[in-house]
C-alpha cells in the first residue's frame, strides 16, 4: 500500500486530496463531515472583513452534456457570508478536532497592509496550519479591487504576498486565477513575494449559458446575470496546462503546487501529481456526488501506485514535468498510423467522416456482404488521432508506429525550417 | 429463436381449459392497455443521448420510408421536438401509428450499432412515438400545403398505403378523392393490428391529422368494382393511386371451414374494435385456434387471450424461425399466455349443429427434400373458434380499364416498376397489393413513393415508362436490408410425391427483395421476384366464412373425439420440436412466411 501522506510547504495531512476554499468548506458542520469521509485537508472557505458580505439567491449554472451533470459548473457565490468571528471560532474547533489534517483558511481583505495584518493575527490564533490568499475569484468581489483585480496584476500578487509573509509565521499559499495570458507570470511574483506555494486555477471568467426565455446569462437573478466563476471537468485540461507551465519553469521550479481544477477521480488527481502538484484540490466532484468519493480516489491512487512501483508521492510528483516540452522538440520522425479492429467496430462510421470531411481523406466507407466496412489508408494516414478521439469504442482504433526508427529531427534542424540550427536537438 | 419456449409462460395453465387466469380478468382498461408506455422526458433524453449520429446510419437504411433517424433523435436532444416530428413525417406522414405498429426489432433497431458494440439498440419506435405524438394525436399543423395544382387524384383504399399517398398529393397542391371500401379509414392498419399496439382512438387521430392539410375528400362505402370503377377513375381524374391491399383472405381448404366459429383474424379484429367504439363488453370465444405464422396471428390471439380467452394457441405448420412474426412477438406471444404449436397444420373442422367444436390436426414435417408434408399423425383439438391467419390475396375482378385490358399481375401482385406506375399510364399502386415487405411501414413508404411519382408525372417531369431512368431511381429505390431479404424458395406443386401431399393451403405468392445499394441498382428494373409455383386456386366460397351449409353434416364428430386441449396436444407432441431438424430448413422456404403477415 503506497504512502499518500503529504508535507505540503510545512503542512502536514495523511493524503493529497484536499477540498477546495468553496461552499462546501464554508462551515465545521461540512467540514467535520469530509475529514469523517477521509479528505486530508480543507482550505477553508474565503474569509473577509466584517460585515460579512451577502450573496445573491440563484448561484449556480450548469453545464450538461447529454446525460452527463455538470460537466461544467459556474457560481456567482461570494467569500462566505458568516461573520468573522463565528468561522474562526469553527476552525478552531475543527483542528482541535482533527489535529492530523490540513486546515488551511483562504483570505481575502482589501489592499491594505493593515487589513491583511488584522487578519492574519486572528487566524493564527486558530492554530490554522496555512493560510491561501485568494487572488482568483472572477465575479462580484473582483469589482470591489479584490479576487482576480489582484491576481491579474503580478505587482499586487508580489506585494500583497510579501505583506501576509511578513506578518504571519504560518504557511501562505497564493492562489492564481487563469484570468490572465500567462500563468507564469503571477506565479513568479508570489515566489518573489514569498510566497510557500501556489494553488490553481481558480475558477475561469465565464457565462455558462444564456436563458433564452429569460434572455439572460444563467443563473438568472430577478431577470438579470452576470459573468460568474465556472470549474468543473471542462476546466482540468486548462488547469492542467497552467500547472505544467509553473512546474517547469525554471524561475518556479520546486515551488510547491496545489491542483486545482475537475479533478473528480484519482485518474486526474495522479495526471496532476505527474504534472508537479503536490496535494490537489476537490470542489465540483463533492458538490455533485458528495464526500464519499474519497474514498474511491485514496483506493485508485495507492492501487495505481502499488502496480507502477511508487512508494511515495514524492515517487510520482512531476513524473511527466520533463517530458512536457515546447512544441520545436517534437520529434517529427516519428510517424503513427491509425488501426481500426474490424472485430469490435461497431460500423457507426463516425470516424470515416470525420476523416473524410474535416481531416485526410484516409478511411474509407466500404462494403463487404452488405456489411459497412471501415478501413484506413495509411499512405494517406498522418497518424492525427481524429478518429480515435471520435470512436464510440474504445480500444477498437488503437494508432499503430510505422516509422523507420530514425534519428529524431525536431523542426530546428529540420531541412524545411529556413532558420535551421545545426545543434539544436540535444 | 430454435432456444425460444414454446409453451405459454403462466404458472395458471390453461390447458385443461380452466377458466381465464387472474391475470387476464383485470378491468378493460388494463385489457386495453398498450403493449408499451410511452417514455417521459428524461426517458426520452436518456435514450436520445445513445444515439451515436452515425454516419450513413444503418438505421436509416433499415426504414422502408427512409427517416433520417439519426437527425430526429438528434432533434429531441437539443428540445426540438417540432424538428423532430418534421423530420419523421417529411419521410412517412404516418410516423405515429409506425412508431407503435412497425418491428422495429427487425427493422431500424435491428440496425442499430449499439446492437453491434453488445448494448441494447436505441429504442428508436418509441423516441419516434416521443415525437410524433404531441403533433398527430393533438391535430398540430406541421406541414402547409401548396398552391392548388387544379389536378386531381383519385386514391383508392383508405388504408396505409392510400392515406400516405393522399397526404402527400394533398401537400403537393394536389385535391384528392379517397375511395374506401369500408365504412371507415384505417385499412389493415387497424384491422390488422390489436388494439394493444395501437388503439382505436390514436388510429382516428392520426387519420384526422392527415386530413387535415385540406385538399382531400373522402369517399367511404365506396368500393372499387362496385360503388366506382378503375375506368371511371381513369376518366374522371389525372391520376388514379391504388392501395386496395389484398382483399380477400385465403382460404384453409379443409372440410368444415364454413362453419360458425372459423372466421378471419382481422375481420375478428375489426369487429372487435367496433364493439369497443361502441362501448360494448367484448367476450371472445373461450377455446380459440390461431391458424397463421404471421404478427397478424400473434395480434389476434394475444387480444384474445388479455380479453379473457381461456386458451388460444396458435398453429403454424413449420418451425419458429420460419414464422414471419418476430422472435419478439413469438416471445410476447408466449409471455401473455398464448401457446404456439409448431409444426401442424389443420386438416378438418369438426362442428356440431353448423358450429365449431373442434379442429383435427395433422403433424407435418419435412421430406428429405425439405419439402413440408404431413406425417399422417392427427389429433384433435376442443376448440370454441378458429381463427385464419393465414394471409391474403388479391381481388383481381375490379381491376381493369373497362375495354377488356386487365392490370399486369406477377404472383398475385398488381405489377410496378420503381415509381409505383402500372402498365396504366394514369395508374399507380401501392401497399399490399404490389410487391414487398406486408409492413405497414412498407405501404407507406409505397404511397409516398407513388404521389411523389404522380407529382412529377402531373407535372410533366416523370417519363412515362415502366422502365425509367437510371439516375432518378437510384436515389429512390428502396432498400432492404440482409435481414430482411430473405431467400424464398417456393415448392413446385408439380414435384410434390402422390404419396406425400405437399401442404398448399395457402397460394403460394412470395416475393424477395434481393438487397440492393442505391449505387448497385440495376437502372429502371423491378427486384427480381422468384418464380413461385401457383397452388391451385382454393374455392372461391371457401374464402367467404357463411352459414355452415352442407358442410355442416360432414364434420359432426362425438364429443369425446375432441376432448384433448390443444396446450395438451402441444406438451404431448414435443411442442416446438422440428421432426425435420436433422436437415436443417432451406433458409426461408416456406411459402406463407410473409403471406399472413399485416403489421
Amino acid at each position: 500500500m503506497a504512502d499518500l501522506r503529504v508535507d505540503f510547504a510545512g503542512i502536514k495531512a495523511p493524503n493529497p486530496f484536499w477540498l477546495a476554499s468553496a461552499p462546501p468548506t464554508d462551515k465545521a458542520y461540512t467540514v467535520e463531515r469530509a475529514f469523517a469521509a477521509g479528505w486530508g485537508g480543507v482550505v477553508w472557505k474565503t474569509l473577509g472583513e466584517d460585515p460579512p458580505i451577502v450573496n445573491v439567491s440563484s448561484r449556480y449554472g450548469g453545464y450538461a452534456l447529454g446525460d452527463d451533470r455538470l460537466v461544467g459548473l459556474s457560481n456567482i457565490e461570494l467569500i462566505t457570508d458568516r461573520p468573522l468571528q463565528v468561522n474562526l471560532d469553527e476552525i478552531r474547533a475543527v483542528k482541535l478536532a482533527w489535529p492530523d489534517r490540513a486546515v488551511v483558511v483562504s483570505l481575502m481583505v482589501p489592499c491594505d497592509e493593515e487589513a491583511w495584518k488584522r487578519i492574519l493575527a486572528r487566524v493564527e490564533e486558530t492554530g490554522a496550519d496555512g493560510v491561501e490568499l485568494n487572488f482568483g475569484c472572477p465575479h462580484g468581489m473582483s469589482e470591489r479591487g479584490m479576487g482576480s483585480a489582484v491576481g491579474q496584476v503580478p505587482d499586487y500578487v508580489e506585494m500583497v504576498t510579501r505583506w501576509v509573509k511578513s506578518a504571519t509565521r504560518m504557511p501562505v499559499l497564493v492562489k492564481l486565477t487563469p484570468n490572465i495570458s500567462d500563468i507564469r507570470q503571477p506565479a513568479r511574483a508570489a515566489k518573489a513575494g514569498g510566497a510557500d506555494g501556489v494553488s490553481l486555477i481558480n475558477t475561469i471568467h465565464s457565462i455558462v449559458s444564456v436563458d433564452l426565455d429569460a434572455m439572460a446569462p444563467t443563473p438568472v437573478v430577478d431577470g438579470q446575470g452576470t459573468h460568474a466563476g465556472y470549474c468543473g471537468p471542462a476546466v482540468k485540461p486548462i488547469a492542467l496546462a497552467m500547472v505544467a507551465e509553473i512546474a517547469r519553469d525554471p524561475a518556479t521550479a520546486g515551488l510547491p503546487i496545489s491542483g486545482i481544477g475537475g479533478v473528480s477521480t484519482w485518474r486526474d488527481a495522479a495526471e496532476y501529481l505527474a504534472l508537479g502538484a503536490g496535494t490537489v484540490q476537490v470542489c465540483t466532484a463533492v458538490m455533485h456526488h458528495g464526500f464519499r468519493i474519497v474514498s474511491d480516489m485514496i483506493a485508485g491512487l495507492s492501487n495505481f501506485m502499488d502496480a507502477k512501483g511508487y512508494a511515495t508521492l514524492d515517487d510520482l510528483r512531476g513524473r511527466a514535468v520533463g517530458n512536457v516540452v515546447d512544441w520545436n522538440r517534437l520529434n517529427l520522425n516519428y510517424k503513427v498510423v491509425a488501426e481500426i479492429d474490424q472485430e469490435s467496430c461497431i460500423r457507426c462510421g463516425l470516424c470515416h467522416i470525420a476523416c473524410e470531411d474535416t481531416a485526410h481523406q484516409a478511411i474509407t466507407a466500404g462494403r463487404l456482404d452488405g456489411r459497412r466496412v471501415y478501413e484506413v489508408m495509411e499512405e494517406a494516414c498522418v497518424g492525427c488521432n481524429l478518429c480515435l478521439q471520435v470512436c464510440p469504442v474504445p480500444g477498437t482504433i488503437s494508432m499503430k508506429r510505422v516509422d523507420a526508427g530514425g534519428p529524431k529531427l525536431t523542426w530546428p534542424e529540420h531541412p524545411n525550417n529556413p532558420m535551421r540550427t545545426r545543434d539544436a536537438a540535444e | 429463436m430454435s432456444e425460444l419456449p414454446q409453451t405459454p409462460d403462466r404458472s395458471d395453465s390453461v390447458s385443461d381449459g380452466a377458466d381465464a387466469p387472474l391475470s387476464v380478468r383485470a378491468d378493460l382498461a388494463a385489457l386495453l392497455a398498450e403493449k408499451t408506455a410511452p417514455l417521459d422526458a428524461r426517458g426520452a433524453l436518456v435514450a436520445a443521448s445513445r444515439c451515436l449520429y452515425c454516419y450513413d446510419a444503418p438505421c436509416v437504411e433499415a426504414c422502408p420510408t427512409g427517416i433520417d433517424i439519426p437527425a430526429f433523435i438528434g432533434r429531441i436532444r437539443t428540445g426540438d421536438l417540432k424538428g423532430a416530428a418534421e423530420a419523421i413525417l417529411s419521410a412517412n406522414p404516418l410516423g405515429a401509428s409506425c412508431a407503435r405498429v412497425c418491428p422495429t426489432e427487425v427493422l431500424c433497431e435491428a440496425a442499430c450499432v449499439r446492437a453491434d458494440a453488445g448494448e441494447e439498440p436505441v429504442p428508436i419506435g418509441a423516441l419516434q412515438r416521443h415525437a410524433t405524438d404531441p403533433f398527430v394525436l393533438a391535430g398540430e399543423a406541421l406541414f402547409v400545403r401548396r398552391e392548388d395544382t387544379g389536378h386531381h387524384v383519385a386514391v383508392v383504399g383508405g388504408g396505409p398505403a392510400g392515406l400516405a399517398a393522399a397526404h402527400r398529393l394533398a401537400l403537393a397542391g394536389h385535391g384528392v378523392t379517397v375511395f374506401e371500401a369500408r365504412d371507415r379509414l384505417g385499412g389493415l392498419n387497424e384491422t390488422g393490428i390489436a388494439p394493444y399496439k395501437l388503439t382505436s382512438a390514436d388510429a382516428a387521430r392520426e387519420i384526422d391529422w392527415l386530413l387535415s392539410v385540406g385538399g382531400i375528400t373522402v369517399q367511404t362505402s365506396a368500393a372499387l368494382g362496385r360503388e366506382v370503377t378503375l375506368a371511371e377513375l381513369m376518366r374522371d381524374f389525372d391520376a388514379v393511386f391504388l392501395g386496395i391491399g389484398l382483399g380477400r383472405t385465403h382460404a384453409l381448404r379443409i372440410p368444415g371451414e364454413r362453419m360458425a366459429g372459423v372466421t378471419d383474424a382481422v375481420r375478428w379484429i375489426a369487429s372487435l374494435r367496433g364493439a369497443l367504439a361502441r362501448g360494448e363488453a367484448v367476450t371472445p370465444p373461450r377455446r380459440i385456434v390461431v391458424v397463421g405464422g404471421g404478427n397478424t396471428a400473434v395480434d389476434a390471439a394475444v387480444e384474445a387471450r388479455r380479453l379473457g380467452a381461456a386458451e388460444v394457441t396458435i398453429l403454424y405448420r413449420r418451425g419458429p424461425e420460419a414464422m414471419s412474426a418476430t422472435a419478439e412477438e413469438q416471445a410476447f406471444a408466449l409471455k401473455n399466455g398464448v401457446g404456439i404449436l409448431h409444426w401442424a397444420r389443420p386438416v378438418r373442422v369438426i362442428g356440431r349443429s353448423g358450429a365449431v367444436i373442434g379442429l383435427e390436426i395433422e403433424r407435418t414435417m419435412l421430406d428429405p427434400n425439405g419439402r413440408l408434408i404431413g406425417t399422417g399423425e392427427i389429433r384433435k383439438l376442443a376448440v370454441d373458434a378458429v381463427f385464419k391467419a393465414i394471409g391474403q390475396k388479391l381481388e383481381r375482378s375490379a381491376l381493369h380499364d373497362g375495354d377488356g385490358n386487365e392490370l399486369p399481375f406477377e404472383h398475385g401482385r398488381i405489377v410496378v416498376d420503381d415509381f409505383g406506375a402500372t402498365a396504366f399510364p394514369t395508374v399507380f399502386a401501392g401497399g399490399d397489393c404490389v410487391a414487398g415487405e406486408d409492413l405497414t411501414v412498407q405501404a407507406v413508404a409505397d404511397g409516398v413513393r407513388a404521389a411523389e411519382a404522380i407529382d412529377r408525372y402531373l407535372h410533366g417531369r416523370l417519363p412515362r415508362a415502366r422502365f425509367a431512368e437510371a439516375d432518378d431511381v437510384a436515389a429512390e429505390t428502396v432498400v432492404v436490408t440482409e435481414s430482411l431479404a430473405v431467400e424464398i424458395v417456393t415448392e413446385e406443386a408439380g414435384e410434390m410425391p402422390a404419396d406425400a401431399p405437399v401442404i398448399d393451403e395457402v397460394p403460394v405468392e412470395i416475393e424477395t427483395v434481393p438487397e440492393v445499394t442505391a449505387a448497385e441498382a440495376p437502372a429502371g428494373d423491378a427486384p427480381e421476384i422468384p418464380e413461385s409455383g401457383e397452388a391451385p386456386v382454393p374455392d372461391e366460397a371457401a374464402a367467404e366464412p357463411g352459414p355452415a351449409g352442407d358442410e355442416a353434416a360432414v364434420s359432426d364428430a362425438a364429443p369425446e373425439d375432441v376432448e384433448t386441449g390443444a396446450a395438451a396436444v402441444a406438451a404431448e407432441m414435443g411442442a416446438g420440436e422440428a421432426p425435420g431438424e436433422t436437415e436443417p430448413t432451406p433458409d426461408g422456404d416456406d411459402p406463407d412466411r410473409r403471406a399472413p403477415d399485416a403489421a
